[in-house]
């Protein structure tokens, strides 16, 4: 090989590599593999946390992302809904978006409505829905819900909703959790929640978003689920202990299989890249 | 008085709650005097701000509005993309506040499923979401190809780091090299230093500037139009 063509080697056109991503990646969703994971060390303390929740216990879901993170966080939340409603507790779905009422509508839509089809929307689960505020609506639902949301999405007033019989303000729930892609989210919910109020708090969150929560592990929160892989792990949990009712593959599950190829094409470039210029230089130094 | 009132609001506020925030005792704030006063604050202050984004999204439509309305009139550069905003904000607010397609009234949920908000939301609004964020995965593609080199020791050691976390965070590196835990590592402790640090430096930073707003040295905020 000339040492032309390992120059070549650090300079691929980046057409090609959009091409070889696109091939991979489609090519893993036509075959779908699966890759079975293990629940890590930030998913397991979340899903001991719902499991040590008595039935009838609420549990606060916050949705605080739009459809474009939703591959990755949306999983959490079905996985998440899943494991309440098949230990019996309540939950409550908020959100600090705008775009937080359809993403609740979903899980409803894609998770509730097909596979627990007996489960009564006030009964099992409440949405509430989005309100603005960010940061000040957390510090103002820690005392009352009732001082924000006069009633949920279908107009009922909170009193009148079963789901919330037990709930007055954030305090009430055996956990909150919130599924966070950005400003306001899980870091609002840390500052101004959590810290403040008496509940264990968790959270999920976009793999770009993940590094700046670790500082907050394990103290200010009880686990993380990072990523596609966080949701992964926590669909591992629950295929454990609740193989019979839940799906055999989950989202997340589903979901690691192109991701696992799309990490491995990156991979491979990066080494092509170094490859290139670790034997360019040899070449060149042996010539000198 | 163009400038005391709002910097003599910013001021009393700024101080009740960043007393609240450090003292407000429990109750409601029915109790009267200082300390009722400043619970009263600490727990109402932040349900106002409800009422107050009300009149900010009346604001920004009506800014939005007239700024894209604007560019449209008087054919500026790049108009037609104005003309696209103003035809998609027009048409999710009526349909909205319509409900169309949706149970009517009040309390009718723009979210139903049968609304055509909804309709709007999964075949119009999530796919373009979901299109614009899957793009990156291309860009970061090519963006490691390129800038994960091993020129000199930093640029190795910034290149070992990504190859561990990219193969920690698929069950294939998990099996073949075992790096879940490595890369557990290298996000809770090298991760964590730097990210407090920057947030120690961030939180500082933002003590140093509420201190000048509470004080009036922060100009641009007091309506001086500086």
């Amino acid at each position: 090989m000339s040492g032309s063509r390992f120059e070549a080697l650090q300079s691929i056109d980046r057409r090609w590599i959009f091409l070889a991503l696109a091939v991979a990646v489609i090519a893993a969703l036509v075959v779908q593999p699966v890759f079975r994971d293990s629940p890590g060390e930030l998913v397991v303390p979340i899903f001991a946390a719902i499991e040590a929740l008595a039935p009838g216990t609420p549990v606060l879901i916050s949705l605080d992302y739009s459809p474009s993170s939703a591959p990755e966080l949306e999983p959490m939340a079905a996985a998440l809904t899943r494991h309440c409603l098949i230990r019996g507790l309540p939950v409550t779905y908020l959100s600090l978006w705008p775009t937080g009422n359809h993403m609740a509508g979903r899980i409803v839509e894609r998770v509730i409505g097909p596979e627990y089809p007996d489960a009564v929307e006030g009964r099992e689960w409440v949405t509430l829905g989005f309100q603005a505020g960010g940061e000040l609506l957390v510090h103002a639902l820690l005392d009352s819900l009732g001082s924000r949301f006069a009633a949920d999405v279908r107009g009922i007033p909170l009193i009148e909703i079963p789901a919330l019989a037990q709930v007055t303000g954030l305090n009430d729930y055996g956990i909150v959790v919130s599924l966070s892609a950005g400003t306001p989210g899980l870091k609002e919910w840390v500052l101004y929640g959590g810290d403040v109020g008496a509940f264990p708090l968790a959270g999920g969150c976009t793999g770009v978003g993940a590094p700046q929560f670790f500082p907050y592990y394990p103290r200010q929160l009880l686990g993380l689920m990072a990523a596609l892989k966080g949701a992964a792990e926590y669909e591992a949990a629950l295929n454990d202990d609740y193989a019979e009712r839940v799906p055999r593959v989950m989202q997340a599950t589903r979901g690691m299989g192109p991701q696992t190829v799309a990490h491995l094409v990156i991979v491979a470039f990066i080494l092509l890249g170094n490859a290139g210029l670790f034997i360019g230089e040899r070449r060149k130094r042996g010539r000198r | 008085m163009k400038r005391p009132t709002p910097q003599i609001l910013l001021t009393g506020v700024a101080l009740i709650l960043v007393v609240a925030a450090f003292m407000a005792p429990p109750g409601d704030g029915s109790s009267g005097g200082f300390a009722g006063a400043v619970t009263y604050a600490d727990r109402h202050f932040s349900s106002w701000f409800g009422i107050l984004a009300v009149f900010a999204f009346l604001l920004g439509g009506a800014s939005l509005l007239r700024t894209h309305g604007r560019r449209v009139r008087e054919r500026k550069a790049d108009w037609h993309y104005s003309a696209v905003t103003l035809v998609s904000f027009l048409a999710v607010l009526i349909v909205g506040f319509l409900k169309l397609g949706g149970p009517p009234g009040l309390t009718g949920d723009p979210t139903d499923a049968s609304s055509w908000l909804t309709t709007i939301f999964d075949s119009v609004l999530s796919p373009l979401h979901a299109t614009l964020y899957s793009l990156l995965a291309f860009y970061v593609a090519s963006a490691s190809y390129r800038a994960f080199r091993a020129r000199s020791l930093e640029t190795s050691v910034l290149l070992g780091a990504a190859l561990i976390v990219l193969l920690g965070r698929i069950p294939v590196g998990v099996t073949l090299f075992r790096f879940d835990s490595l890369s557990l590592w290298l996000l809770k402790v090298p991760n964590t230093a730097g990210q407090r640090a920057l947030m120690i430096g961030v939180a500082l930073g933002v003590v140093a500037l509420a201190v000048r707003m509470v004080l009036g040295l922060e100009r641009g905020r007091g309506g001086d139009g500086s």
